[in-house]
């Protein structure tokens, strides 16, 4: 271990790697790190953490106040963790004094490492039931689709188009009913109003709404209501304008190639291979005030045929075939059945932080007493 | 089952496919059925429909042109010193018209919705007992209605002052309910306005 | 009307089964007379408004005795107190027999001790009043409240809000009921506006009349509690052969609801041999027993809920475990009456001899209900610490411990001054002595609340102040040992982080009971004893890092003996190494953090303010330590850096609460938030003046190049 070999030496004074691993460069980019999250934190307060995100911690550039530019937070951190493989690779010393050093920041890397895979891999969803009700798929939090299908028994097959691929002027194709669709409009968030345009179109729509209009983002991205307004273009027919607006309850039902298919402007549903059926729902409060002391659900796993019940309650999910549900909400609506909301979770990195904070810890700790000890005892000596 | 077959993730331009089993939502509660014209079922059949809801609007309201959301009538009834004034009134009540298909979730559900708005608490029995004690009436174009009336139930909160008096109409497909929310004085005085308006709503369609 | 009320006197009067034969006979009567039975006799008029006054909230004609009637609003304020009498009734010597009494609350059982302090606390923002403990208050309150109406004790912070609500502000910002009664529809009207506004919206004079409202109603409710058992003159019994008849003393006319509930059976047999017999027909006795049967329906009516919860009711059950109701509710319900007949009995006699100056009939009474009750909810009472509970209260620790910080420090700047050992061996030992009351206070929280040292903002200041001062001593040990010229340095923080978070945390405990229930989430003692531990160590740390930063500026800046080179080098070692220790436990805390949300909700990090926070001063501390090490900042940079983090702190630990309320809403009325941003205003201008100072070579800075 003591021997350093000569090609690391090289590569480390190579002017390149001095440049790019200038100290100067970490500091400036935890500085920009450190604002980043304070100016993010703040800006989060007005407009809610969706666009707060997307500015401050997403790639590009951010004017902070205005007018002062930074690298967003996903960009800095890139640049960290090429500093971090570099100094690793080539200019940290294999020493013992410096094992605490090395533990550290490998076990930054494996955090930086987990946040990417978490970034790009984990998907949030979410399931809500009443007490009775089975599901078999989870919904988007604020991702939608448009979504076309047709039912054969108890089986929906979906075709469908998510909300990114929505631009006005697109035209998508739906192979399973022979036809496209071309987007006159998306909008975010709008309200839908039953009086139809002045000059625009005459759409199909199941709940007589004529017209929408684009409203301004909500602060919770999740209270947004989008629309969609596209053109039905089938061979050997005339085309359609069709309307569908999120927060319908019921699909459109229209004739393609002479069959009935629903069409729906909906959250992106994520098809389980297993399902829930939540049994009973439990609140708990403290006697005497209204703050709850618990929550849980009771529920019936049925996988390959074969049921189990499973209890899913505060800081205890459900963990089965790589999805984790856990208990976030609930409502008690008046004269209704109790209803009971999962998060649901798929994150091939979840087990990182966990890894990582450990070796991080131990590094840290290990580090401080290789220091320590010999400052006290160097101190007792005198 | 039928697991995530043809998942294809969330990349952009390229459709997903998969299959679903279908969710079959719990039946929503029936409400006790009114007299003379129960709630219809939602609709199963939600081809494109179309039904006109049509109204005689009092002199002294204001439109609101906003109308938002589902609301296809938006109004406010202003104190009677300020109408056709001009001016406007910050306290006015405010009116609004909702048309929804099916039954919207049930009558129970509607009526808890507008309690809660109001800052009250409604246990079944009570609001049973509301639907029990609404007044019932016919429009203009023979739907039946009930009146349902939040003024003289106080909440538990001293300081809750706001209100609701309005009016149910059922037809074969849809529910169109009228609002009327404000301060409770302002909403009491305005129920004769809002129980004559309610009876002027016209519903004509082929699926009315 | 006559059917109207047989109706809703069947309806009420079944929830009582002692009440149920009288309403049961006396519904009968009226039915069977009804066109006589319309207007009552005039003797029923009599006691219709004596009736009033009994329950508080009639309207009492002015009483006209030239003594305290209100003057606004026409002189006709009806009080919603009941008028003190020929004889003001009279008190005990020692109302210690109540301390333990179980009361529940937010939630939680608590012994009336507790409760006491900090109802009086939320009313007046003190603990005690004229020399009366909170508990001597509070059985003013419940067993005399016709005395209570000019204790002032209501606080109006803001003379603002006093004129706004039509009071003269005075000096002392604490006023009387009868003050506030007069002003009462003004409050009410501003209350009902204040409380149309959203709660993170409302401005600090709308906060402030909502908890006026909220304290005079809770104070009226309060003062409602024993009204069974306050004699009544609805309830006088004229005649003497009534008394008889109903098996009362023929000397005495003054009987309270409780007394004739006792006598219920023999009114229920006078009622139901009247028969259809009409008034004129009907004996004296038939005549005042109806009139009396009437009272108690009206008195049952208008029993008011208190928040003096003291009775395990089992029906009452509310989350799985019973639920805890007053007295009033009691008396509601025919089973619970039945069921505690006896602790109703108790404080009855309790009532009674109360305000006959009794006090051995008082203790008896008290004692009659705790035994029979101590048996009822043994399950639940087990799992208190009352006694325990109690000393904390009456202890007050972290006050103690207070003052011992106050005293050490001025030791501490003694020992400077003179450098005299027996100071700081002084200093050290009265320090230590306080240092064990406030951990004995944190222990006695852990064990009577039965969960990790912090869950709540007020927690976390004894806690961190606990971690810091333990931080500071054990470097000031080594230090010691190495008989560093740092001696002192660790004392002199401690002491100064111990003063001012403990400061805080008393300003805090103002707000009302310090130990809440938590809400679900939070409920999971592994987890708060892990990440919030760490989290607020982390804190610790920083902060103790920054006032040791302090003392290295304002040593720099001053001129000091040949020494003081090398005291700055020992001063910014522990700078460092501090922050190294600070770095350790918030980088821990805050990964624990992202943990347990990933556990609860299955995200580790969700950018959330707080866990953003807590990520501040991970970062920052990074780049000091780094900074530091590669020779980009020396010693001073260091110290300046040091404070810069303790501000980092200060907005991670209540900046983001602030946030959480909305950034534009608060501005800067909130007055915590106007503390804060003062606090970070005057470190600012520190570090702004040391730097220039310096930079500009005080204290012969830069001089010597060789400390660094």
């Amino acid at each position: 271990m003591s021997a350093s070999p000569s090609w690391r030496q090289k590569a480390a004074r190579h002017p390149v790697t001095k440049a790019i691993l200038h100290p100067a460069i970490t500091l400036v980019s935890l500085l920009i790190l450190f604002a980043l999250i304070f100016f993010g934190t703040l800006y989060q307060a007005n407009h809610g953490l969706y666009e707060a995100q997307l500015r401050f911690f997403g790639y590009g550039i951010v004017p902070i106040g205005g007018f002062f530019p930074l690298p967003t937070a996903s960009v800095v951190m890139w640049i960290l963790s090429v500093q971090l493989t570099l100094t690793m690779a080539l200019v940290l010393r294999w020493k013992w004094s410096l094992a605490g050093l090395w533990i550290v920041h490998s076990g930054i890397m494996t955090l930086l490492v987990g946040g990417f895979i978490t970034q790009i891999l984990a998907v949030e969803s979410q399931l809500t039931l009443a007490e009775g009700e089975t599901g078999n798929f989870t919904t988007a939090y604020h991702e939608y689709e448009v979504a076309f299908w047709e039912s054969h028994g108890d089986t929906n097959q979906v075709f469908a188009w998510e909300d990114v691929n929505l631009r006005p002027g697109a035209e998508l194709e739906i192979p399973p009913y022979q036809c496209r669709i071309r987007i006159l409009n998306y909008y975010q968030n709008s309200d839908a109003f039953t009086t139809k345009a002045t000059n625009g179109p005459k759409f199909l729509n199941a709940s007589n709404i004529g017209m929408l209009e684009q409203r301004k983002p909500e602060k919770e991205v999740t209270q947004n209501a989008p629309g969609v307004t596209f053109t039905l273009l089938e061979k050997g027919k005339g085309d359609r304008e069709v309307l569908l607006y999120a927060q319908e309850l019921q699909p459109l039902i229209l004739t393609l190639d002479g069959r009935k298919v629903n069409v729906q402007l909906r959250l992106k549903h994520y098809p389980l291979d297993f399902s829930l059926k939540l049994t009973q729902f439990i609140k708990t409060v403290h006697p005497g005030t209204d703050i709850p002391s618990s929550f849980e659900s009771y529920a019936d796993l049925t996988d390959q045929g074969a049921t189990r019940p499973v209890k899913i309650w505060m800081n205890n999910p459900l963990r089965t075939k790589g999805y984790t549900f856990f208990q976030a909400s609930y409502a008690q609506p008046a004269g209704a059945a109790q209803k009971s909301t999962f998060a649901v979770v798929t994150n091939p990195g979840r087990v990182m932080p966990y890894i990582s904070s450990l070796v991080v810890f131990g590094g840290l700790l290990m580090h401080f007493l290789i220091k320590l000890v010999p400052f006290i005892r160097r101190g007792a000596a005198t | 089952m039928f697991g995530a077959l043809g998942l294809t993730g969330c990349e952009e331009g390229k459709p997903r496919v998969y299959q679903e089993v279908a969710f079959k939502p719990l039946p929503a509660p029936m409400a006790g059925p009114m007299a003379g014209g129960p709630l219809g079922m939602p609709s199963m059949n939600t081809s494109p429909v179309d039904i006109q809801v049509t109204w005689t609007l009092p002199d002294t309201w204001m439109v609101k042109d906003s109308a938002n959301g589902m609301r296809i009538g938006s109004f406010g009834i202003p104190d009677a010193g300020l109408a056709n004034t001009g001016e406007l009134d910050p306290n006015a009540v405010d009116v609004s018209v909702v048309q929804l298909a099916g039954n919207a979730g049930g009558l129970e559900a509607n009526i808890a919705r507008w309690m809660g708005q109001v800052g009250l608490k409604g246990a079944l029995e009570d609001i049973s007992l509301i639907i029990k004690a609404a007044p019932r009436f016919v429009t203009q174009t023979g739907q039946h209605g009930m009146f349902v009336d939040l003024t003289d139930k106080l909440s538990g909160d001293m300081t809750q002052s706001k209100s609701v008096f309005g009016a149910i109409i059922a037809t074969e497909n849809y529910t169109v309910f009228v609002k009327a929310m404000g301060q409770r004085s302002r909403v009491v005085t305005s129920k004769a306005q809002v129980k004559e308006f309610s009876k002027s709503i016209r519903i004509k369609g082929p699926q009315a | 009307m006559n059917a109207r009320f047989t109706a809703s006197l069947k309806s009420s009067f079944t929830a009582s089964y002692r009440i149920l034969p009288i309403c049961l006979a006396f519904t009968a009567l009226l039915a069977a007379q009804t066109p006589q039975g319309a207007k009552s006799g005039p003797m029923q008029d009599q006691r219709f408004d004596s009736l009033f006054e009994a329950s508080h909230d009639g309207a009492r004609p002015p009483q006209g005795n030239g003594g305290v009637t209100s003057e606004p609003h026409g002189g006709r304020m009806p009080s919603m107190l009941p008028a003190i009498g020929a004889v003001p009734p009279a008190s005990v010597k020692s109302v210690s027999a109540m301390e333990t009494v179980p009361i529940m609350q937010d939630g939680r059982l608590k012994p009336m001790i507790t409760y006491a302090r900090h109802m009086l606390l939320q009313f007046s923002g003190k603990t005690s009043y004229a020399s009366q403990s909170a508990v001597e208050v509070m059985a003013h309150i419940l067993f005399t409240p016709e005395l209570t109406g000019e204790y002032k004790i209501f606080l109006i912070n803001n003379p603002e809000v006093a004129e706004a609500i039509g009071i003269a502000p005075e000096k002392t910002r604490q006023y009387t009921f009868r003050q506030l009664e007069k002003a009462l529809p003004k409050i009410q009207e501003l209350a009902e506006k204040a409380n149309a506004v959203e709660d993170p919206k409302r401005d600090l004079i709308q906060k402030e009349v909502l908890r006026i409202f909220g304290n005079v109603v809770e104070f009226v409710n309060l003062t409602r509690t024993f009204t069974y058992a306050l004699p009544s003159g609805a309830f006088a019994v004229q005649g003497v052969e009534t008394r008889a008849s109903l098996g009362f003393p023929v000397d005495k006319t003054a009987y309270s609801f409780w007394d004739l509930m006792l006598a219920a059976q023999a009114i229920a047999k006078i009622l139901e041999g009247i028969g259809n017999r009409d008034e004129a027909h009907r004996t004296p006795i038939e005549n005042e027993i109806i009139a009396l049967s009437q009272a108690m329906y009206f008195t049952s009516q208008s029993l008011h809920p208190s928040p003096f919860r003291n009775f395990p009711s089992p029906t009452a059950a509310a989350g799985g475990g019973p639920g805890w109701i007053s007295p009033a509710e009691v008396l509601t319900s025919p089973d619970q009456l039945q069921a505690f007949r006896t602790e109703l009995t108790g404080w009855s006699d309790a009532v009674v001899a109360y305000r006959k100056g009794d006090q051995a009939g008082f203790d008896k009474g008290i004692q009659s209900y705790l035994g029979t009750m101590e048996n009822r909810a043994y399950a639940q009472l087990s799992e208190t610490h009352f006694s325990l509970e109690a000393i904390y209260q009456k202890g007050e620790p972290f006050f103690w411990a207070l003052v011992a910080y106050w005293v050490a420090l001025l030791g501490c700047f003694g020992f400077f001054l003179g450098r005299k050992q027996w100071m700081y061996q002084a200093a050290t030992w009265i320090f230590l002595a306080g240092y064990a009351v406030h951990v004995a206070g944190i222990v006695a929280r852990i064990l009577i609340m039965k969960r990790p040292p912090v869950t709540s903002l007020y927690e976390t200041f004894p806690f961190v102040a606990a971690v810091s001062i333990l931080a500071a001593l054990i470097m000031e040990r080594i230090n010691v040992s190495r008989k560093s010229t740092g001696q002192g340095i660790g004392l002199l923080c401690a002491s100064l982080l111990g003063m001012i978070l403990l400061s805080i945390a008393n300003r805090y405990a103002a707000d009302g009971d310090t130990m809440k229930m938590l809400v679900a989430v939070l409920n999971s003692n592994f987890w708060l004893s892990t990440h919030v531990v760490c989290v607020t160590i982390g804190y610790s740390a920083c902060l103790l890092a920054g006032a040791i930063g302090h003392v290295w500026l304002i040593r720099a800046i001053f001129p000091g003996d040949a020494s003081k080179p090398e005291r700055l080098k020992e001063i910014a070692k522990m700078v460092y190494g501090t922050l190294c220790f600070g770095l350790l436990f918030s980088f821990i805390g805050t990964v624990l953090g992202g943990i347990w949300a990933d556990q609860s909700w299955g995200r580790f990090w969700g950018w959330d303010p707080k866990e953003n926070g807590a990520l501040l001063i991970v970062i920052w501390c990074i780049i000091l330590l780094h900074a530091k090490q590669w020779g980009y900042i020396r010693n001073p940079g260091l110290a300046l850096g040091s404070v810069f983090g303790a501000i980092v702190v200060s907005l991670a630990w209540f900046g983001v609460n602030l946030l959480n309320v909305g950034l534009h809403s608060y501005g800067f009325t909130n007055g915590a938030a106007t503390k804060l941003f003062s606090y970070i205003g005057g470190e600012l201008a520190f570090m702004l003046v040391t730097g220039i100072g310096l930079a500009l070579g005080w204290g012969g800075w830069g001089k010597k190049p060789s400390v660094t």
